[in-house]
């Protein structure tokens, strides 16, 4: 009997050790990333295993964050997007869509948040931040999240051309220049 | 294998109900977290009670503690050209503190220190109007954020790049910094900042703060969750 209480406390500590870990997922990018001027080409914000701060949710494989249970989740996102143009008329403006997607071509695909920034004359080589703010969906276990960016076709310039140039970048005095959050609610 | 360990078990009192049978395989039980709730009472009653206790404690022992602030509090700032490095620190308030069971806050703490090693979640709002009319059509990107602060070392944990134009340079605008989780070290000092990040001209007088139509808005909120003590080995910011 003694022994079986001894791992009834040892169990019971695992338990409240799971318990006191929060359920959550939080993946972001110190690196810049390049956007092709493309317009209406959805354009992927890919993460690397060194950007995955704290995961206790999901797995995190070959660029793909997958949940490891059903369940309702919070999931937000943000981006600071710089166009990176000089030299254009007041009349010109920049529209950049962010979203959040579920299982990207998949059938069960679903965009889960979208936000849209206009940049203005003056600003089309000033980095925004471009926020999905936290939204609550229900996933089942495999389903796949990712971040993509596309520039709409109301855009009446082109975004900087070069290939050398990052778009997903870092604004001054800042780090995180992308990254996704999830919550597991219930 | 059919996990058996969600299934209510047991007929005595209402820890009873929690029972857990030892003899069943764990294995197939997804949620294993939850098992938590099943504590180890099979026969003897006094020794049911003490786990109970011991229960009841652990929870309040390792619930998520955590800082809350809210003020509508007004601020001004001072945002000067290429002074990207330079932080404005919100001024904070001990009366405006909604809850704090993280930072050791006495009367005369100056400063918030991150008590323990561990994972944050962190968060903020800003009510913040850039009062100017000089935008118009020129860069106006200025940054809002939580700042770590070390030694040798000032900078966003979290934050968001706000960018102003004709449109808004003039109003409030509510920037809002979403939940975000970082690794801090014990003894690093956290502080809610503004800064310029990248501006055509000096904004003088740029306001954090409330309409006059709502002077009671939220200005300024900040939460702070320790969610994690687990160790991290890799530089997380």
């Amino acid at each position: 009997m003694r022994i079986k209480n001894i791992f009834s406390f040892v169990f019971l500590l695992i338990c409240i050790h799971g318990f006191a870990q929060e359920p959550s997922l939080y993946i972001r990018s110190l690196r810049s990333i390049h956007l092709e001027n493309k317009p209406l080409v959805p354009q992927q914000i890919k993460f690397r295993d060194v950007d995955m701060v704290y995961n206790k949710i999901g797995q995190f494989l070959n660029e793909r964050i997958t949940v490891s249970s059903s369940g309702i989740f919070e999931v937000s996102a943000f981006a600071n997007i710089n166009p990176g143009v000089m030299g254009s008329s007041s009349k010109d403006s920049i529209h950049i869509e962010l979203y959040v997607m579920k299982n990207h071509n998949q059938p069960t695909e679903q965009v889960i948040g979208t936000t849209v920034f206009k940049y203005s004359y003056g600003n089309f080589d000033v980095a925004a931040g471009l926020m999905i703010p936290p939204k609550e969906i229900q996933l089942q276990q495999g389903d796949e999240i990712s971040l993509w960016v596309k520039i709409l076709p109301s855009t009446t310039i082109d975004i900087n051309k070069s290939s050398k140039y990052d778009h997903v970048n870092k604004p001054t005095g800042m780090e995180q220049i992308a990254g996704i959050r999830i919550a597991k609610v219930l | 294998m059919e996990c058996k360990h969600s299934v209510i078990q047991g007929n005595w009192w209402w820890c009873r109900i929690i029972a857990f049978n030892y003899r069943n395989s764990l294995k197939g039980c997804q949620n294993f977290g939850n098992l938590f709730l099943f504590c180890i009472f099979e026969r003897k009653k006094m020794k049911n009670i003490v786990f109970l206790f011991f229960i009841v404690f652990s929870f309040t022992g390792f619930a998520q503690q955590s800082f809350q602030y809210k003020t509508n509090q007004q601020q001004t700032f001072n945002l000067r050209v290429g002074m990207h490095k330079t932080f404005h620190y919100v001024k904070m308030d001990k009366q405006d503190i909604v809850k704090n069971d993280l930072f050791e806050i006495d009367e005369k703490t100056q400063k918030l220190v991150i008590p323990e090693n561990g994972f944050y979640e962190i968060s903020a709002s800003f009510n913040f109007n850039p009062s100017t009319s000089v935008i118009k059509f020129n860069r106006g990107g200025v940054n809002f954020g939580i700042v770590q602060i070390s030694d040798n070392n000032e900078q966003y944990v979290a934050a968001t790049r706000k960018s102003f134009d004709k449109d808004n340079q003039d109003m409030f605008s509510r920037i809002e910094v979403y939940p975000t989780i970082v690794y801090l070290q014990k003894g690093v000092v956290i502080a809610p900042a503004v800064n310029s990040g990248l501006i055509g001209n000096v904004l003088l007088g740029c306001v954090l703060g409330c309409e006059k139509k709502n002077k009671n808005c939220t200005s300024f909120s900040m939460n702070i969750t320790l969610i994690s003590e687990e160790d991290a080995y890799q530089k997380y910011f």
